[in-house]
């Protein structure tokens, strides 16, 4: 249904007003099966939390979730992690953007009406136009996420056994598979020529090539990785599995505006990425070493030298000895 | 107000029915009252209640009324092979639909039935059309009319099988094919013209049957257009877009066009912020017109023999309260009175509003069109002019049932 586009919310303001300040979203685990109890295997809020907070830009996403603030940005979120229902204190913010169904506890259940399968199948051309999305307040690069992932076609996912996924689907044309995994494995998958992609929000997307039609594929998680059916991480953070610092797709804009490349010489820059250090990153580019303005796991900030020749170069970031493949820039004359 | 209706109504090309029973309750995925746990029972009785003789429904595989959608637990009740349109028609809660002799009229939003790994989903038109999708549709809706004629077919109803809002697929396909505009029209016609194929050939195995199957071809979009802007698909105001009323429909053959009326009456379309409830008046009544004109040439003859020109019915139509209550110039009630007054008054030979039960809200979406609140009662409105103050009071009064 076309929705009407309209006013500001009154109704909603007032209850707000007369609700007080918005209380601290403490989320519950979904321990009771009232009325309202998410049904086996959905994925709720509570479900999806290991493999939200395997990834530091769904991690940012999953404490924005849970905390006090944005809540229409935090229904985006819900809506990309593919996320069924959260049950939450009855004063909760989502309480202004879905609906309340009471449990017996007095907590709500908010559900969502959305395709929250594990997998879905998607566009892999589409794919190819996405852009990782920034950080967890990046609206417009995350609706254009959702829209890809909500293509509405589901298909059958089994586990025979722990850390063993097995994949049935119907594939049409150009069509690849998302899965709500975290890219990073190691991933064993069979058959070897479907591809192993990640998605704008770090889930894992298995590109089949030409392939299409009917298609089983098994895909098994090596072992430093938490295993599918098997014990979760959520009560511990993941392994140091060692892995190289990876600047995300067009993951290097203008530090102000957002823009992409072409930048000129002393410019400040945002690099965007995942696995950098909180200190201690090296930059290098055209033969110059800029100090780091702003270090996090997902994101530095620098200057571009004021000596760089205009053209092409190579920025590359190396943390705890490790290097991030070469990222190519255009700096402007 | 009243007067006016009822006097405008008498006018009518459809004056012999009842105006009640060409009005009637939309269900989709809703909020129904707690403790409810079949909406579409539920809502079949809320319209039955107010003498309404028009309900539609959606007929398909991703929601059954009873479970969230797309719930792994939905149709529990069916054999699992076979979620075709006419195999859940037979599940009592919606054969009871065709069995409630207080209905007259029933829109079936219909989708056909197919496996894409996960199990019964319906058709998905994002893949191109083959030799297999047409076996496919013809064979499914032939199942369902020849369903609907053997066992209701002594029935005097008329059954309507319609999209949702080809607008919307039509946004999709190009959203997921990178823009393939030749994709959406050849998938969008075929499919279509299908449907609309199997249900001629059924309905002249069947001539003698009171029950009358009829096809509806559902838009949203007149003025708007469907363009690529911040990287995605979207309803714009750019006249370099698309819609299914230009692409689609002068390709087709079909027996009524179904309109989704947002676009009409909820806000103009070029500012899209809501004006006076007044003129809705005229672009309800424009945009019926301009529809009529452009889909002329696409009219069965079925669909011309009984409607003549008045083949444009209103497939959705609904004000959502939480928007337009708080408005300083008129909320729901005296938009929805002038809303369904023109539809009428201009012939439109069904008008579905949208819908008995509160759709769930999603963020800014409006959600609050429901007749009947999640605790079953209707929601107070700021009153009419008569004094009623409810969608459940105000339509039968303004119906005069």
């Amino acid at each position: 249904m076309t929705k009407a586009v309209a006013a500001g919310d009154v109704r909603r303001a007032r209850r707000l007003a007369a609700g007080g300040a918005v209380a601290l979203l403490a989320l519950v685990a979904c321990t009771q099966r009232p009325t309202t109890s998410p049904q086996p295997g959905e994925r709720t809020l509570a479900a999806i939390a290991p493999e939200a907070k395997a990834d530091p830009l769904r991690a940012a996403a999953y404490d924005l979730i849970r905390s006090p603030e944005r809540p229409q940005e935090s229904l985006l979120w819900l809506r990309a992690l593919a996320v069924s229902s959260v049950q939450a204190p009855s004063d909760s913010k989502l309480n202004q953007v879905l609906d309340c169904r009471q449990t017996g506890s007095g907590d709500c259940v908010f559900r969502l009406t959305q395709n929250s399968a594990e997998a879905v199948i998607v566009s892999r051309d589409e794919l190819q136009k996405l852009r990782a999305v920034r950080g967890p307040l990046d609206v417009e690069r995350l609706e254009r996420y959702i829209t890809w992932a909500a293509r509405p076609e589901s298909l059958t996912v089994r586990r025979p056994q722990p850390g063993h996924l097995e994949i049935h689907a119907n594939l049409g044309p150009r069509s690849a598979i998302l899965l709500r995994h975290d890219y990073d494995g190691p991933w064993r998958v069979e058959p070897p020529s479907v591809a192993l992609r990640e998605d704008p929000i770090g889930y894992l997307v298995l590109d089949p090539g030409e392939l299409h039609g009917p298609l089983d594929i098994v895909l098994e998680a090596e072992s430093a990785v938490w295993p599918f059916g098997g014990s979760s991480p959520a009560d511990k953070e993941p392994p140091d599995t060692g892995k190289f610092p990876l600047i995300s797709p067009e993951g290097v804009v203008d530090g102000s505006t957002f823009a992409g490349p072409p930048f000129p010489p002393g410019a400040v820059l945002s690099i965007f990425g995942k696995r950098f250090g909180e200190t201690g990153n090296q930059l290098q580019i055209g033969g110059t070493q800029p100090e780091p303005l702003y270090e996090s796991a997902t994101q530095i900030n620098f200057r571009l030298p004021q000596t760089l020749k205009p053209g092409s170069h190579e920025l590359t970031v190396t943390t705890r000895g490790r290097a991030a493949e070469p990222y190519p820039i255009e700096v402007q004359p | 107000m009243r007067a006016l209706l009822l006097l405008a109504l008498a006018a009518a090309p459809l004056a012999a029915q009842n105006a009640a029973e060409r009005v009637g309750f939309y269900q989709w995925v809703g909020v129904a009252p707690a403790g409810e746990t079949d909406q579409l029972t539920a809502a079949r009785r809320k319209t039955t209640e107010l003498g309404l003789g028009v309900f539609r429904l959606y007929l398909g595989s991703r929601f059954d009324y009873v479970h969230p959608y797309l719930s792994a637990q939905r149709f529990e009740e069916a054999p699992d092979s076979a979620l075709t349109p006419a195999a859940i028609l037979q599940i009592p809660r919606y054969a009871a639909v065709l069995d409630d002799p207080a209905l007259s009229t029933v829109v079936l939003t219909v989708y056909e039935s197919r496996d894409y790994g996960g199990g019964p989903d319906d058709i998905n038109l994002l893949r191109p059309w083959t030799d297999a999708e047409a076996r496919m549709v013809d064979e499914q809706i032939t199942a369902l009319c020849r369903l609907l004629l053997e066992r209701w077919g002594d029935q005097p109803k008329s059954v309507i099988l319609a999209n949702h809002e080809a607008d919307e697929k039509l946004m999709e396909i190009l959203q997921h094919s990178g823009g393939d505009l030749e994709l959406a029209r050849r998938n969008l016609v075929s499919w279509t013209n299908a449907r609309q194929a199997a249900a001629a050939r059924v309905r002249e195995e069947y001539s003698d049957a009171a029950l009358t199957i009829l096809t509806a071809f559902e838009i949203s979009m007149v003025h708007l257009r469907i363009a690529r802007t911040a990287g995605r698909y979207q309803k714009t105001n750019i006249a370099s877009g698309v819609t299914a009323l230009e692409e689609i429909v002068p390709h087709i053959e079909t027996d009524l066009i179904s309109y989704s009326a947002y676009e009409s009456v909820n806000s103009p379309y070029r500012t899209r912020v809501p004006d006076e409830p007044a003129a809705i008046e005229s672009r309800l009544r424009r945009d019926l017109e301009q529809i009529r004109v452009a889909a002329g040439s696409s009219i069965s003859q079925v669909g011309r023999k009984r409607f003549g020109n008045q083949f444009v019915f209103v497939g959705e139509l609904g004000f959502p309260r939480e928007k337009f209550e708080p408005l300083p110039f008129g909320g729901v009630l005296p938009r929805l009175e002038t809303a369904l007054r023109t539809a009428l008054e201009w012939g439109a030979p069904f008008v579905v509003l949208w819908q008995a039960f509160d759709a769930p809200r999603l963020g800014a979406e409006g959600w609050g069109y429901g007749a009947f609140d999640s605790e079953g009662m209707p929601p107070s409105l700021q009153p009419s002019e008569s004094g009623c103050a409810s969608v459940a009071s105000c339509v039968p009064e303004w119906l005069g049932h």
